[in-house]
């Protein structure tokens, strides 16, 4: 199905015009740029297994406490309980946007066989593969070189690396460290000298510019409008701003893709988690602000994950690989909702969580509930979890 | 980067010459490469054309009367055309002695002659040839002969040079490009070459004097008079200041550097002039001396060195007509500069488009992109270029663990690794990757993919 078509079926199912949505008031129907009906997938990758028990926190569960005298989040600590579990004191405002209802967690995600391996996790996830197959594209690859494979940029990974999730065969996918070169040039040689090398400084002058697809991002970001929210002054924050810049300045990608390292705490947990939480507790909230404000937020669907969780008893000062973790979503029209049980600490795999949710159960999701397509047509055949939008 | 990668790129299109340099040692390998009997075998497809301006000129009658179909001589024309293409990245990227094409190649970018505009194939053979046959004795000989050839006559419109009408292209040229290079000649000189010129005009193999349109007067240049000829014209050129310099800076920025110090033009000129224009006792003296150098990063890599590096890093079989469209479109057209100045080089080579269209095809080699196959093979289709198959396959020496593969990959690809890059390069094959697993090959392609696309990659 081309673009065209596809853009058609969701206008038609909305049901008729009676029921405006709340975004769709006479105001905004007039201010919004077409592009702004389509919906959007952000996904934020944590690099390194995120531990999740730490993250959201069963702190009515006295085996956490058993298990991890030395790490485990001081019960008066903990913010926003809900149903046993509360939210590490360094996602305050993430925390608040599950107030607002905004924040849907999905409880023990994962999959069979867990694999530890950093590298061969993720890639499961990637690629969307069991645990023990290997598989060449990205699964968001595959999707768009189905949906989108006519886009001039069908998904922008604002990143130093090429992400495996959007590994395709056809479609347009743009990775880019970020877009300061943009915005006044396309091909502006001798901008500033980056190094010794006056050849290597002409060669990276262009790299920005060579990219494909630079074109639409450059005109997306000079059509963004000009007033600035403040965004947290980090990484992430700023990737996530060039996204909404991108979304606002009418860009046609369907899917962004950004990831942020430093989760592998098998060390120093309490510190090193507590800042990386932080940090993407600010940015989040920057990127969640903005959005809402924009009349955005049921168009954006904010995913963020991360390849494995961690063992569930302490190992010294940290932990180590582990299994299932929780998935957090934002935006979207999510019903803000946990899904699934408490982490089970009874109950393990060599010490490690038992997985509830299949991950691709959540892909499923996305992909059916956002763009309306079949996951079986890229081999995912898991049902989707009902309740999250 | 290992220094033998290094001066495999520098002697060569790749690095694939890189254990033969550390095994035998600089000085062995380069005297191996400049010292045999090295020839240029007619090529079928040039052995059937036309073989004189006569032949081509009736080939031209037959199709205005009729007698041929139009579009078709045309195309055979073109496809006669990239053929010629072919044969020569052929030669450059199997030929057991690289650095001969490369020398080879270096000589036909000074003393341009086109496909487009000399027309008959014939010609064109027989101007690379003199090229092969002299690029190893004197200079002063190939630039006589090679004003002599067919193919430059006609391109520079010589055989419209005549004592009555004079024309001064190659009279210009050969002082301006050719030998010392703007302001070290007056116009006058220019006026008296050109009337040494006229006259010569196409022959059998190679040019010759028509009596009656040869100009007999004295002539006039830097100085000397008399009744010259070319031969005469050209001595007198090899005794000016500037000679020996104009070529060797030109040389230093084929073979090493876009920006050669004025030093070293200065000493390898010197030494040029030294051995007397002696060609092949001066690339051995430079080449022995310059590969001792290990500072990389000073050349902008041409299309040509590119293709040929990454289709044997990868193994793929190379189709050559393919490689002539594929450098024709970055800029780098076999035997068809836009001009006589040839290809400046340097920056010249890259463009943002360029270096779009480098990755592009890197990552449809890579990955499989089949928008980018199902384009190419849309505008190759009239070109016959035949099956384009990629099947990339990268073996590497030493796969034990992500570092080892890393370690290798970068220095036989980069000339420099920025802490950046390291960081980058370890997130994209982890530590705890697994170099015996089932897709491991794919992964490790992927790196090659990262390299590949890094700006320093671009550049020698």
């Amino acid at each position: 199905m081309d673009r065209r078509d596809f853009l058609k079926l969701t206008a038609t199912s909305t049901g008729g015009l009676l029921l405006l949505p709340n975004f769709l008031t006479a105001k905004n129907l007039f201010s919004f740029e077409e592009n702004y009906n389509d919906n959007v997938l952000i996904f934020i990758q944590l690099n390194g297994g995120n531990d999740g028990l730490n993250t959201f926190i069963p702190f009515e569960n006295a085996l956490y406490y058993e298990n991890r005298p030395k790490i485990a989040i001081a019960k008066q600590d903990v913010i926003n309980a809900i149903n046993g579990m509360g939210f590490h004191p360094a996602l305050k405002d993430l925390a608040s946007i599950s107030q607002e209802g905004n924040l849907s967690i999905v409880q023990n995600v994962g999959y069979p066989n867990p694999n530890r391996s950093h590298f061969r996790s993720q890639e499961i996830w990637q690629t969307a593969s069991d645990s023990k197959k290997y598989l060449d594209y990205g699964w968001l690859g595959r999707f768009l070189d189905i949906q989108c494979k006519d886009e001039a940029v069908a998904s922008v990974n604002i990143d130093n690396i090429d992400n495996l999730a959007l590994k395709t065969s056809a479609a347009n996918v743009l990775t880019a460290k970020n877009f300061n070169n943009v915005k006044q040039n396309v091909a502006n040689e001798n901008e500033f000298k980056l190094s010794e090398n006056p050849q290597l400084d002409f060669v990276r002058n262009l790299q920005n510019a060579s990219l494909q697809g630079m074109t639409e991002i450059s005109k997306a970001l000079q059509k963004a409008p000009n007033k600035r929210n403040s965004y947290a002054n980090n990484p992430l924050a700023k990737n996530l701003e060039w996204m909404s810049k991108l979304i606002k300045g009418g860009l046609n990608s369907k899917i962004y893709y950004t990831s942020m390292g430093g989760f592998d705490t098998h060390n120093n947990q309490l510190q090193i988690h507590e800042k990386q939480l932080s940090v993407l507790n600010d940015a989040v909230f920057s990127f969640y602000k903005d959005i809402k404000e924009n009349n955005l937020l049921s168009k954006v669907t904010l995913v963020i994950f991360s390849e494995f969780g961690r063992r569930v008893k302490e190992n010294g000062a940290g932990t180590d690989h582990g299994t299932a973790g929780p998935m957090l979503i934002i935006g979207g029209n999510n019903k803000g909702k946990i899904l699934g049980k408490n982490p089970n600490l009874e109950t393990l795999d060599n010490g490690d969580l038992i997985f509830e949710n299949d991950f691709r159960s959540v892909y499923a999701t996305l992909l059916k509930q956002k763009f309306n397509f079949d996951p079986k047509l890229i081999n995912i055949n898991n049902q989707t979890i009902k309740g999250i939008f | 980067m290992l220094i033998h990668n290094l001066n495999s790129l520098r002697l060569g299109f790749s690095t694939k010459q890189a254990d033969a340099i550390k095994n035998k040692g600089l000085a062995l390998f380069v005297d191996e490469q400049l010292n045999t009997n090295y020839k240029v075998e007619m090529p079928l497809f040039v052995a059937e054309g036309p073989k004189t301006l006569k032949e081509f000129q009736s080939l031209r009658k037959q199709v205005n009367s009729g007698e041929k179909d139009k579009e078709k001589v045309a195309n055979e024309m073109a496809k006669l055309r990239f053929e010629w293409k072919a044969f020569i990245i052929k030669r450059c990227n199997e030929s057991e002695f690289p650095l001969r094409e490369k020398i080879n190649l270096f000589f036909q970018n000074h003393f341009v002659s086109t496909l487009q505009s000399v027309k008959v194939p014939y010609w064109i053979y027989k101007h690379y040839e003199t090229i092969n046959n002299h690029a190893f004795g004197n200079y002063k000989t190939l630039v006589k002969e090679i004003v002599y050839s067919n193919a430059m006559i006609k391109y520079l419109d010589n055989q419209q040079n005549k004592k009555d009408n004079i024309n001064e292209n190659l009279g210009r040229e050969l002082l301006e490009l050719f030998t010392l290079g703007e302001g070290n000649y007056t116009e006058n000189d220019i006026k008296n070459t050109a009337l040494a010129l006229a006259g010569l005009n196409f022959g059998e193999e190679k040019g010759m004097y028509r009596p009656r349109l040869k100009d007999n007067s004295t002539k006039t240049v830097f100085g000397k008079s008399g009744n010259f000829i070319i031969d005469d014209v050209i001595d007198i050129i090899f005794e000016q200041k500037n000679t020996p310099y104009f070529i060797t800076e030109k040389i230093l920025k084929w073979f090493f550097y876009d920006n050669p110090t004025k030093e070293l033009v200065l000493k390898y000129g010197k030494l040029l002039k030294e051995y007397n224009f002696e060609l092949q006792p001066f690339f051995k003296a430079l080449f022995v001396e310059e590969c001792k150098n290990t500072t990389c990063g000073t050349q902008i890599k041409n299309p040509l060195i590119y293709f040929l590096q990454v289709h044997n890093d990868l193994e793929l079989a190379p189709n050559y007509t393919f490689l002539a469209f594929i450098l024709k479109n970055q800029g780098m057209d076999i035997y068809d500069q836009p001009n006589v100045k040839g290809w400046k080089g340097g920056k010249d080579w890259l463009t943002a488009q360029i270096y779009s269209d480098r990755n592009q095809f890197i990552e449809a080699v890579i990955d499989g992109n089949k928008k980018f196959e199902n384009r190419l093979n849309k505008q190759l289709e009239k070109f016959n270029v035949g099956e384009v198959a990629f099947n990339p396959k990268l073996t590497l020496q030493n796969t034990s663990s992500a570092k080892t593969i890393l370690e290798e990959l970068t220095s036989k690809m980069i000339f420099e690794t920025t802490e950046d890059m390291k960081n980058e390069l370890k997130d994209l094959l982890k530590y705890d990757f697994d170099p015996s697993s089932e897709n491991a090959n794919q992964i490790i392609l992927r790196v090659y993919k990262y390299l590949a696309k890094c700006p320093e990659f671009q550049i020698i």
